[in-house]
């Protein structure tokens, strides 16, 4: 029995040794990547021109822990789930595009008979309304799964486990899992 | 030139991405600013807490910290390391279990694998009792606190193609009814459902990224498990004195050798994943002899995946055998550890770590070849050469 608890006490420190290692290894392998960054100068080109497509290069900035239950579903559209009452940022390109994008949001919700103020001060209750009514009209859009939806149009119909992509060695990116093709 | 290119025909809505380690930039890059994201990563609970998180400057992305193992005393914490991602489309969903965390060098200069299935939408939600694929996953997005919303929308789809099983493990102390809910519990009833299970003898490799204790007791644990067995039916006949004759398998664990590390086009500095404890490997019980030097199938390559490879010796009704790959290490915090309870004597586990993978059954009905060219016929990529070798030199040890 000491010898199992021995064992178990050996298992415990094994996250805390894993963690720690890795920290150290990143460190290491980061000098290597960046070496190898500045190499390829076309992968970089490539890497800042997907930027655009990916949105703020920000770590990530914590702003408040959300209720599960509030983080609502997004509907075509709908690019902002909650409304910020933090000051509004100056806007970038890609804010440009948001309050674009948040206009049709909220012209669509006009054509669908509901009055939505500008300040998008809604209370929760009126937003799940709104929700719903969306939702139910995106579920009319929704086709009946058949044979002709599965098998063609799918590219992983049948499960399948792949060597990923390996410099030198091919195999699957991890772009191509988001149907983005490297050329 | 080299670039990315959005394919049109695709519309992602909603991305779901899992990993112990993240590097954002890597991971927010392929998915579309006007797609929910959310990540699910670890955490530090000295500083941080667990919960669903905004991002101020990126109104589309969620953080979420799933519960991790409550810390008593100086314990130690578990670690966040599933790498489930679910990529919802407007008519499917890919699924998506990778080894590999959300890092570039992962994708890039080490080994790794992953399952991808697609899987269409449809009118009528999953009926969970016919599809267990479908069911465990929600099993594990309800236990890591993602939003009703999102679990429904998966339920969303059409899932009768999927064969594989899904094995995974949520941090805990688990005991009574509960004690087969996860880790070694979960993987024997994904064998099990698969009538895969044997009381025969195994032959079994491992490979593995990192490596436990792999103690007798633990081994038996295993054994078990890999017969698809409930630990009530076999915790009151366990064997305290084991001799390894009565686990009938074959194991061999697959872990490189110092040598191959150090030779590997990219060095120690690619094996900081890997890692192994010298303590575990000059303890008396270790089994030295089941350990081989694995190598990848890409020379000089470094492997991060972790595989085994089950076939038993039944004849009859029974599945030849099964295929597991996710992220679970050979070790205890990834399936578990097992304790008496004092005062009972009834079994209580204990698992440290989140962690997912997929387990596929192999064909009753074709002949099992034991070639890696067999298994890619089967979907399978087997990433490493067999048969392995002997561990002729010290393991690579890294802690």
């Amino acid at each position: 029995m000491d010898e199992l608890l021995q064992h178990a006490e050996q298992e415990d420190r094994e996250n805390e040794e894993l963690a720690a290692a890795t920290r150290e290894s990143i460190q290491a392998v980061e000098s290597e990547r960046q070496r190898q960054l500045q190499e390829d100068e076309e992968l970089k080109l490539a890497l800042e021109m997907s930027m655009q497509d990916a949105g703020p290069n920000n770590p990530i900035e914590l702003v408040s822990n959300i209720a599960p239950t509030v983080v609502a579903e997004q509907q075509e559209d709908d690019v902002k789930a909650e409304p910020s009452s933090s000051p509004s940022p100056p806007l970038s390109g890609l804010a440009a595009i948001r309050k674009e994008q948040e206009k049709s949001r909220l012209d669509r919700l006009k054509r669908l008979g509901y009055s939505v103020d500008d300040e998008l001060s809604w209370h929760s209750h009126k937003r799940q309304k709104v929700d719903h009514a969306i939702k139910s009209e995106e579920k009319k859009e929704i086709p009946k799964a058949t044979p002709s939806v599965r098998s063609p149009a799918l590219k992983y119909a049948h499960g399948q486990i792949l060597m990923t992509f390996v410099e030198g060695h091919g195999g699957l990116r991890f772009p191509e899992l988001f149907d983005k093709v490297l050329h | 030139m080299l670039k990315y290119i959005a394919d049109t025909q695709s519309h992602l809505k909603v991305a779901v991405l899992s990993s112990w380690q993240v590097d954002i930039d890597f991971c927010r890059r392929p998915i579309p600013s006007s797609a929910q994201f959310f990540l699910i990563r670890g955490w530090d609970s000295a500083t941080e807490k667990e919960g669903t998180y905004g991002n101020e400057a990126d109104p589309n992305m969620f953080v979420v910290h799933p519960p991790m193992l409550e810390i008593i005393g100086d314990q130690r914490s578990g670690v966040m390391h599933s790498k489930l991602m679910l990529l919802f489309h407007h008519t499917y969903v890919r699924v998506v279990i990778p080894t590999g965390n959300l890092v570039e060098y992962d994708w890039r200069m080490i080994q790794n694998l992953a399952f991808v299935q697609d899987f269409p939408v449809s009118s009528d939600k999953a009926d969970l009792k016919s599809s267990p694929f479908a069911k465990e996953i929600v099993r594990f997005l309800s236990a890591q606190g993602m939003p009703a919303f999102l679990i429904d929308r998966f339920r969303q789809h059409d899932f009768s193609m999927a064969r594989a099983r899904v094995v995974c493990s949520q941090p805990g102390n688990y005991a009574g009814e509960d004690v087969d809910l996860w880790g070694f519990g979960s993987l024997a009833r994904a064998i099990a459902s698969t009538n895969s299970g044997s009381t025969s003898k195994w032959q079994v490799e491992v490979q593995t990224g990192s490596l436990g204790a792999a103690y007798p007791a633990w081994l038996q644990y295993f054994g078990k498990a890999l017969r698809g067995l409930r630990t009530k039916d076999w915790w009151h006949e366990r064997s305290t004195k084991i001799d390894r004759k009565d686990l009938k398998m074959d194991l061999e664990i697959g872990f490189p050798s110092d040598t191959t590390v150090k030779t590997s086009k990219y060095g120690p500095a690619a094996a900081g994943t890997i890692c192994f404890n010298p303590q575990y490997w000059n303890n008396s019980h270790f089994p030295k002899d089941w350990m081989r030097d694995v190598q990848c199938r890409r020379k000089g390559i470094l492997m991060h995946s972790k595989v085994i490879i089950a076939r038993s010796q039944a004849s009859g009704t029974q599945q030849p055998g099964w295929v597991y790959m996710g992220s679970h290490n050979f070790t205890s915090s990834a399936w578990g550890s097992y304790t008496s309870d004092k005062r009972t004597k009834e079994p209580k586990i204990k698992i440290m770590n989140w962690e997912i993978g997929i387990l596929l059954p192999m064909p009753k009905d074709v002949d099992v070849a034991d070639t890696n060219e067999w298994y890619e016929k089967q979907g399978f990529d087997v990433p490493f050469i067999r048969p392995m070798k002997k561990m002729t030199d010290e393991p690579w040890f890294f802690r």
